[in-house]
């Protein structure tokens, strides 16, 4: 690839375009493989399609520009600590509506850091959750029998599986 | 993949690396979702993934607090801090009001041993996974009469898949005390306990006989560690859980020239291998503590009985004097100072100091009495773990 190109453009699977820079790029195995493998300069026409939808794209663009510097020098633990409170802030999101495609599209794209703090902000959100709401969330039938239910229930006392 | 909508299906292997990082307590809730999750929660492999991230991400050091007024368990755990360190209450249950002291904690179950009635029987004993608030108690056996103290030790062996409790029946009070010291008998029996087969058996003790004080028991890979003491010397004492043939053997320590001197020696893992931490001051040098960090490793190519060797990882002088180990935690010695209520001091291999201080008084505290923990779905009724 030439070395002056410092954004590369990319479709989402909604077919909407976006500008991520190179640095941030990297953070992907899959986009940094891409990077390599095609010519991207000013008058290349080829735009990679990434297969996520354009409202998450959105969020991973964003999550990768903003950890592309740590991830490129380095840092300070001043530094690390900001980071930490931007990725807080970051994950602030419906669980259903998008933390889920996030997970999924990180997953895809090989990006450790964002599958690691999306798992652990499904876990956290999931921590208190009811058995029935988490069955909403995963699509998930109750496959239990009457008598079945009745069991568990004597097993763990205390327990609401409701 | 999936896109759009708010039907998006999650694909398994990201459902269990959620669940991964779910603390117990909403494990167990969601072992009633659907037969799927709970199986899968049940699973030894899962069990077994779930252990290791949450040694990552909360290991403790659980004790015991001595009050015999409290009207909850007195197991607590050490939470850090900035500067301070609290102990809160593991769990909150009736039956565990009697608890008189940890003997030990492995894979996220602890073994602990309960007040006794009378005063020439063995202690009734209790295994607990504190966060499924699984207790199963430990039958008695013919041996729990006439005894007056034990020294314990709780462990896993990966070899046979089991959860054993050793018990090693100290002469104590009842022989003549004569006797004892002419032939330096000391120990009059010894048993073991399976939790796979649910009772208890006696194993041969003969090379342990002379020993005495044993403290400080370290369960690392499928083997029991104490430090004892023998009419001229300190020893490890180590007990064998996978082998088909249970036996003790006696290992020399590393630092022989400086001992007798009274509990300098802490036992702990690292990197699943027995490290002994020691303690020592020069004469020309009072005021400043000495700490030496040794491992035990298993020379190959040696004759079975010389085959532990200690090698010496590292030696530090904190800036600080008089500090007592009793404990390695995230590569860190942890130290006392004799101060009350008790502060810990934190040495690293770099010889860095954190202090930390507690609200714990020493009189309610047994220093070698501290056990690493980290929650685990572990249950008794399955001990298929590994």
């Amino acid at each position: 690839m030439s070395s002056s190109v410092e954004a590369i453009t990319v479709l989402s699977s909604d077919g909407d375009e976006f500008k991520i820079t190179v640095s941030a790029a990297k953070l992907s195995k899959p986009l940094n493989w891409m990077l390599e493998d095609v010519c991207f300069s000013d008058d290349c026409d080829e735009v990679p399609t990434i297969e996520v939808n354009s409202k998450t794209l959105v969020k991973v663009i964003e999550y990768c520009e903003k950890h592309a510097p740590r991830a490129n020098s380095g840092a300070s633990d001043s530094d690390a600590e900001e980071l930490k409170k931007w990725d807080i802030e970051f994950m602030k999101m419906d669980v259903k509506d998008i933390l889920f495609h996030i997970l999924m599209a990180a997953n895809y794209l090989h990006m450790e850091g964002l599958y690691d703090l999306a798992c652990q902000t499904a876990a956290d959100l999931m921590k208190g959750m009811t058995v029935s709401q988490i069955r909403k969330i995963f699509h998930i039938k109750n496959d239990f029998s009457s008598e079945e239910q009745e069991q568990l229930r004597r097993q763990h006392p205390g327990c609401s599986f409701d | 993949m999936a896109t759009g909508g708010n039907n998006l299906y999650v694909p398994r292997e990201i459902i269990i690396e959620i669940l991964r990082r779910l603390p117990v307590k909403s494990l167990v809730r969601f072992r009633a979702v659907c037969k799927d999750w709970r199986n899968l929660l049940k699973s030894p492999s899962f069990i077994k993934e779930h252990y290791h991230h949450s040694i990552h991400k909360n290991p403790l050091l659980v004790f015991h607090v001595y009050n015999r007024n409290s009207i909850y368990s007195p197991l607590c755990s050490l939470r850090y801090e900035k500067e301070t360190v609290k102990a809160e209450r593991i769990l909150e249950m009736d039956s565990l009001r009697r608890v008189r002291r940890l003997i030990g904690s492995s894979n996220g179950l602890l073994c602990v041993a309960l007040d006794c009635e009378k005063d020439d029987t063995a202690d009734p004993l209790l295994l607990l996974n504190p966060a499924t608030r699984e207790i199963s108690q430990v039958p008695r056996s013919t041996e729990d009469e006439d005894c007056s103290y034990c020294y314990y030790g709780f462990g896993y062996s990966p070899v046979v898949r089991d959860y054993k409790i050793v018990r090693i029946h100290s002469a104590g009070a009842r022989t003549n005390i004569r006797r004892m010291n002419s032939h330096n008998i000391w120990v009059e029996g010894a048993d073991v306990y399976s939790l796979r087969t649910g009772s208890w058996k006696e194993v041969c003790f003969r090379n342990i006989i002379s020993a005495s004080g044993l403290y400080n028991p370290v369960a690392v890979n499928g083997n029991i560690f104490w430090i004892a003491r023998e009419p001229k010397r300190y020893v490890i004492i180590c007990f064998h859980l996978g082998m088909e043939m249970e036996l003790f053997e006696v290992i020399p320590i590393p630092c022989s020239n400086y001992l007798p001197l009274n509990r300098s020696c802490v036992l702990d893992a690292y990197e699943n291998k027995l490290v002994l931490i020691h303690e020592y001051h020069e004469l020309e040098v009072p005021q400043y503590t000495f700490i030496d960090l040794w491992v035990l490793e298993e020379v190959s190519g040696r004759p079975y009985e010389q085959r532990w060797g200690w090698s010496k990882k590292y030696s530090i002088t904190p800036n600080r004097p008089s500090l007592h180990p009793i404990r390695l935690w995230r590569n860190e010695i942890v130290c006392t100072n004799g101060s009350d209520p008790i502060v810990l001091f934190h040495v690293t291999a770099d010889n860095e100091l954190k202090k930390f201080h507690t609200s714990l008084s020493k009189a309610e505290v047994y220093e070698h009495g501290f056990f690493f923990y980290a929650e685990s779905l572990v249950s008794m009724c399955d001990t298929d773990l590994e």
